[in-house]
């Protein structure tokens, strides 16, 4: 009787997770609470690390069945088998191997943009494009480190600071990546206040950042309704690939402007982002699984991921001031050269970086709006490079 | 080796593109502000001349305008127009702003919806 107890007892812990566990099961989970504590109490990016966190979490509870990797090794999927054998986070997975999330999230960020300061000055475009400079430089940098040519151009669209366009593109391109690529991304998205300000103020000089930019012209109403379908048009046929994240992007914002389908707006700025972020972020998170990173060349790739994708956000800040400064001096002094940082998307965080160092150099200098014109020229402008690389490397 | 010059190529490539579609959007921004700005230059001046031929006729005929916001002087408008500013950009430095025009819209609500309108508002007062 005593035997059979204990014989049954034993038995439950072979069976329990702690016995199936190994060391790296273990340290994920611990990494897995680091991000939990900097996604709530230090409140980096809490709305996607925190599930990113969470999803690393579950796909490392040993035996927990949740995620299943090997389901999405290589370049086809098997919807049978993971039907048979895939657990609830495999299920939810689908969303980002098909890339349907991240075009989903551009829709709720397209119905919650405001483009008017691009409207209103469209030569902000420029900077939106000189921003994605460290996208290419990273480019050559991941490859010189090793790596292939498409793990590279994943790795170097963390310099779009763009987390939706990064996803979409890894998972295209180098899906193995996704978990690092996803968490660098994010990170540094939320380390732009520390990353920017040393460059600016490196590469400007302080009567440059003085400037004070002239008022914004306002934008009517018919100029609004027709951007989102002007840009749609334009930049699908110059970058097919790019059509998935621009034309939803654009979609939302026209379903914002239009004003008739306000039911349809505010569905895509709040509950339809909310869920979809809630699904790619445990479904991102749960990338970073134990087996992955047991593999010794995996975590050598993940250090020198967070390496590139410091450099990609450096030089595109770089890029976006130095075409500032361009600016600067092609208009006589008329355009603040610290607008051009915020080029690297990161919505709205790089812009008001730009208006505290601005307002550092000139108390009374009231940059956000000025800003606001590169920044989201930024998010079309990295949809673009996302698009031009896959049709390079995809 | 062969991969660093493709990625140099594509370096190059890329940069070449994403400048080009961003150009090409930006000039076509600026080409259709352009025709709007003029399309509403013209709807105002013809609006304008309408305005002058109803307030014509109405002096000749001795009407009293219908809206009673009309009555209100200009000045006094501009000054609620400013104190409205003002509490729109709470927090804000905003010291130096200048009224340099405003325009009167012709009232285009029917009649009736007016009247519940302000029978709503009365309501609730």
């Amino acid at each position: 009787m005593i035997d059979n107890f204990f014989t049954s007892i034993k038995n439950l812990l072979i069976e329990s997770g702690f016995a199936g566990g190994t060391w790296l099961h273990y340290v994920l989970i611990l990494v897995s609470f680091v991000l939990m504590y900097l996604a709530i109490v230090k409140k980096y990016e809490p709305l996607l690390l925190l599930p990113i966190a969470f999803g690393m979490f579950l796909a490392n509870l040993p035996l927990g069945g949740l995620m299943h990797p090997e389901l999405f090794k290589g370049d086809h999927i098997v919807i049978q088998d993971i039907v048979e054998k895939g657990g609830l986070l495999d299920f939810l997975y689908l969303g980002v191997k098909l890339g349907i999330y991240p075009p989903l999230i551009f829709l709720g960020i397209g119905a919650m943009t405001d483009f008017g300061p691009l409207i209103s000055n469209p030569k902000s475009l420029l900077l939106g494009a000189a921003a994605q400079l460290g996208i290419f430089l990273t480019l050559i940098g991941a490859v010189a480190l090793g790596f292939d040519l498409k793990e590279a151009g994943a790795i170097a669209i963390i310099g779009g600071a763009d987390g939706p366009t990064a996803i979409y593109l890894t998972s295209k391109l180098a899906p193995e990546l996704l978990g690092p690529i996803a968490i660098a991304a994010y990170s540094y998205m939320a380390l732009v206040p520390i990353i920017q300000p040393p460059i600016m103020k490196a590469l400007t000089t302080k009567k440059e950042r003085e400037v004070v930019m002239e008022q914004l012209r306002p934008v009517s109403k018919t100029e609004k309704i027709i951007f989102p379908v002007l840009v749609t048009v334009l930049v699908s046929l110059a970058v097919p690939a790019a059509a998935p994240l621009i034309g939803m992007l654009m979609l939302g914002n026209l379903l914002r402007e239009s004003g008739v389908v306000e039911r349809l707006s505010k569905t895509a700025q709040n509950e339809l982002i909310n869920i979809i972020t809630i699904f790619l972020g445990l479904t991102v998170g749960a990338t970073a699984s134990a087996d992955k990173l047991s593999d010794p060349e995996y975590g050598l790739k993940t250090l020198g991921i967070i390496l590139l994708g410091l450099v990609a956000f450096s030089f595109g800040t770089a890029g976006g001031v130095l075409f500032g400064k361009i600016m600067y001096w092609v208009t006589g002094g008329k355009v603040n050269p610290l607008i051009g940082s915020a080029g690297v998307s990161a919505v709205p965080m790089a812009a008001r970086v730009s208006q505290k160092v601005g307002q550092e150099a000139n108390p009374g200098n009231f940059l956000l709006m000025h800003a606001m014109g590169p920044n989201v020229a930024g998010v079309i402008g990295s949809a673009v490079a996302a698009g031009i690389l896959l049709s390079l490397f995809g | 080796m062969n991969n660093i010059l493709i990625a140099i190529n594509s370096t190059f490539v890329g940069m070449f593109i994403v400048f080009l579609a961003l150009i090409l959007l930006s000039l076509s921004i600026f080409a259709f502000s352009k025709i709007l700005q003029k399309k509403d230059k013209a709807l105002a001046k013809s609006e304008d001349s309408t305005k002058k031929a109803v307030s014509h006729l109405e002096i000749s005929e001795n009407n009293k305008p219908d809206a009673p916001l009309d009555n209100i002087p200009d000045d006094e408008l501009v000054a609620v127009l400013s104190a409205a500013i003002m509490a729109s950009m709470k927090g804000q430095h905003v010291y130096n702003f200048r009224i340099k025009s405003f325009r009167r819209l012709p009232q285009g609500t029917p009649i009736w919806n007016r009247t519940g309108r302000i029978e709503y508002i009365s309501n609730k007062l």
